[in-house]
């Protein structure tokens, strides 16, 4: 994972991310573990471009059925624990996000939706902040592990 | 220069307009890729590859007999909102201070003359004429003097919106299957003044919406260095830079797309976007 030049707050948090299957009609037919990083040293009108840098989604290798029950999440970062929630803290459930955005948006088979990251990411404590060596781990109990490490960027020319 | 998508009944290829005929690139000069997106990822050698072509008179396939496609799928699609002074006043937003970035979504461009489904009657489908910018060269960390040198062309677009969809939704609200209609030229740097270039938007031959780029907020140059600023920009990359006063919901009382319209975005520098509006769910 890219920590872009000049990014001196880099967040990340774990996310449940719900896999949607189309046929018949669209449905969370799989679930994987993603850590979801985003700048925070950029406006808020551009939102989208500061979730978007290329590495800043890290997805599971595993993905895994839907689960009876609540599932544990947590993220370390070097170690350090800095989140541990319960997807029965989610306020809107899987089925309820695809139905919503399934109201303005016609969902095709693999489309992946990410369904929110609990409280405890660097962000929520203003640091520490991961840096270039940092390694980040995430659980979904049931799901699956995912681990990333962070690299500074490289220039180009 | 002036490239298109065409066919004459098989694959898209990649053309160079020449008045009323059409070039078939790759069969020009086999070093240049058959695709639009290939010689965008090549823009450096391809760009002096096509300048290099010999000009002899009766070249290439009378415009008439060929079908211009979507000149190519963009890898991502940016867009800048809130970029004309009118148009802010019309939605009732404030002058923003940094260009503002959206999303279209994968699925969402669309050919010139392709219908736009509107996918269900109780749909508020609102046209906004923009200018598309193209990427041409990986750009990041530019300055605003050297941004337009990352530039490939410009290409006219339509950031189809659904209006009913709540505010937090707008990513989903513009990112419909066929909510965007690109093209059908990309119309090189050489050719433009980024500074004056202006178009129109007619509905059913109804002039709807005119801009002029003097009028932008955040000019081209600025929307491409804030952006790579934040995010590497890569050729083939397209970046729509908002919409001037008139569209649908700003009217009194407002208005939406419906089945049998046709939406037209038309520019002198640029060409003609025509799109005609369909019922029917989105393919």
């Amino acid at each position: 994972v890219i920590v872009p030049r000049g990014c001196e707050r880099l967040d990340v948090g774990i996310s449940l991310a719900a896999l949607v299957e189309c046929d018949p009609a669209p449905r969370a037919a799989g679930f994987a573990a993603v850590l979801d990083f985003m700048r925070l040293d950029v406006p808020q009108s551009q939102t989208y471009l500061a979730r978007s840098f290329p590495t800043h989604k890290v997805m599971s290798a595993a993905i895994a059925p839907a689960p009876d029950g609540p599932l544990e999440l947590t993220l370390t970062i070097d170690g350090e624990l800095r989140q541990r929630s319960s997807t029965k803290e989610l306020i809107a459930s899987p089925a309820e996000l695809l139905a919503a955005i399934a109201r303005c948006y016609r969902l095709r088979s693999g489309d992946v939706i990410l369904t929110g990251s609990p409280a405890g990411r660097p962000a929520d404590a203003d640091g520490p902040w991961p840096r270039a060596g940092s390694v980040i781990e995430g659980r979904i109990d049931g799901v699956s592990d995912v681990s990333a490490r962070l690299v500074d960027e490289v220039d180009p020319s | 220069v002036r490239l298109v998508s065409f066919s004459t009944g098989g694959a898209d290829r990649a053309g160079l307009l020449r008045g009323d005929r059409v070039v078939d690139l790759h069969a020009a000069d086999p070093a240049i890729d058959g695709t639009l997106l290939g010689i965008l990822r090549s823009w450096g050698r391809a760009r002096s590859a096509i300048a290099a072509l010999p000009t002899r008179a009766g070249g290439g396939v009378p415009l008439a007999d060929v079908s211009l496609g979507l000149p190519f799928t963009p890898p991502r699609i940016l867009g800048t909102g809130a970029n004309y002074r009118d148009h802010l006043e019309e939605m009732k937003v404030q002058a923003p201070t940094v260009p503002s970035a959206f999303l279209k979504l994968p699925g969402s461009e669309l050919g010139p003359d392709r219908p736009l489904l509107l996918g269900g009657e109780d749909r508020r489908v609102d046209y906004e004429g923009e200018i598309a910018i193209v990427i041409g060269r990986a750009a990041r960390d530019v300055s605003v003097a050297d941004a337009p040198g990352c530039i490939a062309g410009l290409m006219l677009a339509n950031d189809v919106s659904r209006r009913d969809c709540p505010m937090a939704h707008a990513t989903l609200a513009k990112g419909g299957a066929g909510f965007c209609p690109l093209g059908p030229q990309l119309v090189t740097l050489d050719e433009l003044d980024l500074a004056d270039v202006s178009f129109t938007v007619h509905v059913n031959g109804e002039l709807r919406q005119e801009a002029h780029t003097a009028r932008l907020i955040h000019p081209f140059a600025d929307v491409v260095a804030a952006y790579a600023r934040v995010l590497p920009l890569d050729a083939g990359d397209v970046i729509l830079t908002g919409t001037p006063a008139g569209v649908g919901v700003g009217r009194t009382p407002p208005v939406f797309l419906r089945p049998g319209d046709e939406v037209v975005v038309e520019s002198p520098q640029l060409g003609r976007l025509r799109t005609p509006v369909s019922s029917g769910p989105p393919a």
